[in-house]
């Protein structure tokens, strides 16, 4: 089983860098600068993920507030209003009201921001992946005011996406999709999922990366699994430790992400924690497995985002080293 | 006295710093001024608080919260048991650091006493209100690594707050809000938070308000009539008031949300009168105080006090309707004996 570790989702943003965020945003800091001061910024960053050897990485998010404000970087149609609390956690994020047909944004500052990382990334060996949300999590996050059909407005979000996709070239695309294990969400919507995701990565030639967090429903399982995905993603820390067991049964043969730092406590993991989970995903036949958070790291300080992915790096060179 | 106006105008808690206040705190942070220095400037802010509050004509202030950075920082600070590893973000650019629970949490000492004394030796009214933020909304917003589970905590950090709550009532507090803005943030966590909340106000006989603002509402509306407070206060105008249908079982009295405190845009005296017309549809009058959503500390004062000057003005008018009508005045009185 080859073994892999990754930084999915964001890098918690430094208060420095939110202070030149707030400058830009309020017109007193040029662009050129504030280019230059994210620029330096992903650059360190992409630096300390090469001194934790990480695998693959995200280019930390740093210019975006929330999934959410990254994904109305590249799409029409919507509008950012009420501040709305992601999941269940203390951090709270815009939603988007659909107003109109989404469509895609030319000219927009996702590609500018990738175009970005991918540049610094050649200099890091981390492999870079671009961050999308997925249509069933987009459409739970969004309030909708425009279409009838649920099934239209994912359609035309995933239309979006391809679009984004098709320009950018990602070799790797982390998809976020924790609504898939949200409770209420009706089996027509999930029916309709695979060939959403496939119009969505229609024509994209790229490893893709499908993720959930904070829960595991089996019941949902089946149509997760569905999904047309190179490395299927779960957050296994907290309440889904114990989950593990009955998860392994689907997935034998598979390639998968596990979330084992936990990124809603500052309580660190135990190395031995970790080596017993490899141990148990190479018995149960997973073939690849990738190592992480469980979720975005703005949950949690610095500070601790730093030794929990010091601990994963010290746990896989343990395991590799027998 | 012991009496208020019918729809009695208060504040959430919170109110902008002023400008040299927040400088005075810089200033501080960088060794620049004494702490006796830091003491008199939020003194002297708690005293431009209060003047905005009279002017504003509302019945029941507070302090502005002038002395805390944050709800939960400002408790885990002063608790045992806490320890801070770095900021935290919150939403955009707002941050605040998240305590992590390290021991078991204990009282040390009075956190609020002092501040309360102040207010009250400079408030142009004996109606003062204090916040203090609640047991749940501490554990939910802290990180535990100490306790088996999250209502272990919860429990341990409701007697500290019951403590700080007796200490307050000795002090000569009337009104005490608990704010429990986390309370339904889980769903299968409503009806042991709910115990929580009546185990830290538990034996307090003055005036108890629960605060809770934006999530899922309907999440506490099975609970409701085992919480053992007088009165709620909601966020309500964010939402336009949409979720008040989950309320009009409640028979205690009930704070209503009529200012948005995330919009700049300042609402009119005429608006929050219709809106208060609405909403005296659904609850009795005399049941009825009036507030913002939430605090109006990230507002710039200079619309946080327009706004508050509006909400009273605007609930003026509805109140000499309601005059008209035989109502006059409201019971300090607590309504639940605990």
């Amino acid at each position: 089983m080859k073994i892999e570790t990754a930084l999915i989702g964001s890098y918690p943003k430094p208060v420095k860098i939110a202070k030149i965020i707030s400058k830009w945003n309020n017109g007193k800091l040029s662009e050129e600068k504030f280019f230059k001061e994210i620029e330096k910024f992903m650059d360190n960053f992409f630096s300390m993920m090469d001194s934790f050897k990480v695998d693959y990485t995200t280019d930390s998010m740093v210019e975006w507030d929330d999934i959410e404000d990254l994904t109305y970087s590249f799409i029409k149609g919507g509008q950012k209003e009420v501040l709305t609390r992601f999941f269940d956690n203390n951090f709270y994020y815009r939603q988007i009201t659909i107003k109109n047909k989404l469509e895609y944004k030319e000219n927009n500052t996702y590609v500018k921001y990738f175009e970005m990382a991918r540049e610094l990334s050649k200099r890091h060996k981390a492999k870079l992946k671009a961050i999308i949300l997925g249509p069933l999590t987009f459409l739970k996050l969004s309030r909708n005011e425009y279409y009838k059909k649920e099934d239209e407005l994912m359609r035309d979000y995933a239309k979006a996406v391809n679009a984004l996709l098709s320009e950018i070239k990602s070799d790797i695309i982390e998809i976020h999709e924790p609504s898939i294990f949200q409770k209420g969400i009706k089996k027509e919507t999930l029916d309709l999922l695979p060939a959403i995701y496939n119009e969505m990565l229609s024509k994209i030639s790229a490893e893709i990366h499908l993720l959930t967090y904070f829960d595991i429903n089996f019941n949902r399982l089946e149509h997760f699994l569905k999904l047309p995905a190179t490395v299927y993603g779960f957050d296994v820390t907290e309440n889904n430790k114990n989950k593990l067991g009955k998860l392994y049964k689907f997935l034998k043969d598979k390639q998968v992400y596990f979330g084992v730092l936990d990124s809603r406590t500052t309580k660190m993991e135990k190395i031995v924690t970790i080596k017993r989970i490899v141990a148990s995903a190479s018995k149960n036949g997973i073939s690849r497995l990738i190592l992480g958070n469980s979720s975005f790291n703005d949950f949690i300080p610095e500070v601790i985002v730093q030794k929990k992915f010091k601990l994963l790096q010290k746990a896989k060179e343990m395991v590799l080293n027998g | 006295m012991d009496e208020l106006p019918i729809l009695p105008t208060t504040v959430i808690g919170s109110y902008p710093r002023p400008k040299w206040l927040r400088e005075a705190i810089r200033l501080h942070k960088a060794g620049k001024i004494s702490d006796e220095d830091l003491k008199e400037a939020f003194d002297d802010a708690v005293i431009v608080v209060l003047r905005d509050h009279q002017i504003a004509g509302v019945d029941v202030p507070t302090d502005g919260e002038m002395r805390r950075d944050e709800m939960v920082e400002f408790f885990a600070e002063r608790i045992a048991g806490f320890k801070f590893y770095g900021p935290v973000r919150v939403w955009g650019t707002n941050y605040y650091r998240k305590p992590s629970v390290v021991g078991k949490v204990e009282y040390v000492k009075p956190m609020l006493v002092d501040e309360f004394l102040f207010a009250k030796s400079v408030s142009y009214t004996e109606n003062l209100k204090i916040t203090i933020t609640g047991p749940y909304t501490i554990a939910e917003w802290s990180y535990n690594e100490y306790y088996k589970s999250k209502r272990d905590l919860a429990f341990d950090l409701a007697k500290v707050i019951n403590t700080e709550m007796r200490k307050l009532v000795e002090a000569g507090a009337k009104i005490i809000q608990i704010d429990e803005p986390a309370i339904h943030t889980h769903k299968d966590e409503v009806e042991w938070a709910v115990d929580v909340v009546n185990e830290a106000i538990k034996g307090i006989n003055v005036k108890v308000v629960m605060h809770v603002c934006y999530g899922e509402y309907s999440y506490l509306e099975p609970y409701l009539d085992k919480l053992n407070v007088d009165q709620i206060n909601l966020a309500l105008k964010n939402y336009n008031y949409e979720p008040v249908k989950l309320f009009t079982k409640w028979d205690r009295e009930i704070g209503v949300g009529v200012i948005d405190v995330h919009k700049k845009r300042i609402e009119t005296p005429e608006e929050v009168a219709n809106d208060l017309r609405m909403l005296l549809n659904y609850f009795k009058p005399e049941m009825v105080w009036v507030n913002p959503d939430c605090g109006l500390k990230l507002l710039p004062r200079k619309i946080a006090f327009q706004k508050l000057y509006n909400m009273v003005k605007g609930t003026q008018i509805v109140r000499e309707e309601l005059k008209k009508k035989g109502f006059n005045t409201i019971s300090l009185k607590p309504l639940v004996n605990r």
